[in-house]
């Protein structure tokens, strides 16, 4: 079955693609606010993200599981470079309607509590190492498991065990100096002043 | 799945799930792209194709009007098809991209604020792939306008087609201007930076002239790190000199270019007597499932550069 929906795509068959977008398009947007904190560019690295696939669709691996994992590697570098996507499928792009998408911060009281959450959570991933930040992401918000997110970011699995445990590692520290004593805006400075110092060192 | 040595330190934040009407909306967008049918006959269309920017410049319609009555040329350099599609020219770019360089390093530069945004007009068209076994068509060439952060973390917009699209987290225009102007150093980071491509199964080689041609083309550095970077592209093995092509404006002018291992090359054009950037070019050189050879997959022009205070205002 899913051999057959591999064989699909590699062969370029629109429905093969349709069943993907309904199966997985909600997943990648989920990532997609995730990494970027706001929904409005979330659905264009949603469309990006299968433009891209169908552009790259005979990069999938003829055998596996779901190919959620491919998508996601896709989505990972939409956003790493998100310009040159957006400049590849522009008239697609242009299609959508986006103006009538609020941003999270303009919607109801109601979710304005999540919204801050995950404003906060955008900003304490800034905080890593971009190739951490998107492991992390991968394995622990949209539950990959080592070898999906192998796979998704082409690169060794003892790669994503490493980054993964340094941003956990990293996210860690962070949360402690966030609890540590402070006043104002004084903690903020201090996290951002060891995040420079780390990232001149690095 | 994965072992959680106690609690993540960072749960995933909760955000609501895409509603089934955008869903819909986006799936709609999707499926009209991937499966739109061909307006024309296969035959005319890919001359529709290749034609498509002519008949947007100007300047050019009339004469490459002529041309595709006639029909194209193999080396007909007027004609939209690239004028040496059957093989690399073998021409080595060193002198020429040498000669680019040391013109661009003797412009004057601008300086431009952390706070401000570059600002750059083009005219662009790319090929998208319509279906699974049909060729792919060209957008028709249209005006983009970009406004790119000097600074990180700051959001950029470009408008194409009337619409304003965002993009946060873009690789803001410092990134390129303080690229290294050592030439080994910058080579590596060329190679390194280039990594961001590797998918597109091109080779390393491409995905390095890709991203010089990324960061010339959109973008505003100081003199020294553009020449830099010509002198840099003159060593990626396989950059040849290409005679004469022509801009999305149809701007005719000297070219460098390379050819990536899928078959694809990538041109960038100058001027032939200032040496300025004009814009870039592709198209398949040899046949593949979604095109034939001398197919255009893109163009663009480069018509304005300069530095606004905020998103939306033109330079002077």
């Amino acid at each position: 079955m899913t051999h057959t929906l591999r064989a699909r795509l590699r062969a370029g068959d629109p429905a093969a693609f349709g069943q993907v977008f309904d199966d997985h398009a909600g997943q990648v947007h989920r990532h997609a606010v995730r990494a970027t904190g706001s929904w409005a560019t979330a659905e264009d690295v949603v469309s990006l993200t299968f433009f891209e696939a169908w552009r790259l669709r005979e990069n999938v691996r003829p055998d596996g599981d779901s190919v959620l994992p491919w998508l996601l590697g896709i989505a990972t570098n939409v956003l790493r470079n998100t310009r040159r996507a957006a400049r590849r499928h522009s008239a697609a792009l242009s299609r959508l309607r986006i103006e009538t998408v609020p941003d999270l911060a303009d919607e109801v009281t109601d979710r304005m509590r999540d919204a801050d959450r995950l404003t906060a959570a955008v900003a304490a991933l800034k905080r890593l190492r971009p190739a951490d930040r998107e492991v992390f992401m991968l394995c622990v918000w949209s539950g990959l498991d080592y070898a999906q997110a192998a796979e998704a970011l082409g690169v060794p699995i003892g790669t994503i065990r490493s980054r993964l445990s340094r941003a956990r590692a990293r996210l860690r520290d962070l949360t402690e100096m966030e609890l540590a004593p402070r006043r104002g805006q004084v903690q903020g400075g201090r996290i951002k002043a060891a995040r420079s110092h780390q990232e001149e060192t690095r | 799945m994965n072992e959680m040595p106690g609690r993540e330190p960072l749960p995933a934040p909760t955000v609501p799930d895409l509603s089934a009407d955008r869903h819909r909306e986006l799936k709609d967008v999707f499926m009209q792209t991937i499966t739109e049918a061909p307006q024309r006959t296969a035959a005319r269309r890919r001359w529709a194709l290749i034609i498509a920017p002519a008949t947007v410049a100007t300047v050019a319609a009339v004469a490459i009007g002529a041309v595709t009555l006639t029909g194209p040329k193999a080396n007909d350099a007027s004609n939209a098809i690239a004028p040496t599609v059957a093989s690399d020219s073998g021409d080595d770019a060193g002198p020429l991209l040498e000669r680019i360089a040391f013109t661009a390093a003797a412009q004057p530069g601008t300086t431009v604020g952390a706070d401000k945004f570059v600002y750059v007009h083009s005219k662009v068209a790319f090929a998208g792939q319509p279906k699974g076994r049909g060729s792919a068509r060209l957008d028709p060439v249209h005006d983009r306008e970009i406004w790119l952060p000097q600074s990180k973390g700051v959001t950029a917009q470009f408008r194409e087609n009337g619409k304003m699209v965002r993009i946060p987290d873009v690789t803001p225009n410092s990134a390129y201007a303080n690229l290294p102007t050592d030439p080994d150093a910058l080579l590596k980071r060329v190679y390194k930076e280039g990594e961001v491509f590797s998918k597109n199964g091109a080779g390393p080689d491409a995905n390095a002239f890709q991203y010089i041609g990324g960061a010339v083309s959109e973008s505003l550095l100081p003199p020294k790190v553009t020449a830099a970077l010509y002198r840099v592209a003159a060593k990626i093995p396989g950059v040849q000199r290409v005679k004469d092509s022509v801009d999305a404006a149809g701007r005719h002018g000297v070219a460098v270019g390379r050819t990536d291992q899928k078959g694809e090359r990538h041109v960038w054009i100058f001027d032939a007597r200032t040496f300025a950037f004009l814009g870039e070019r592709s198209y398949l050189v040899k046949d593949m499932e979604w095109g034939k050879a001398g197919m255009l997959t893109g163009t663009t022009a480069v018509l304005k550069r300069g530095v606004v205070d905020k998103v939306g205002q033109l330079p002077r």
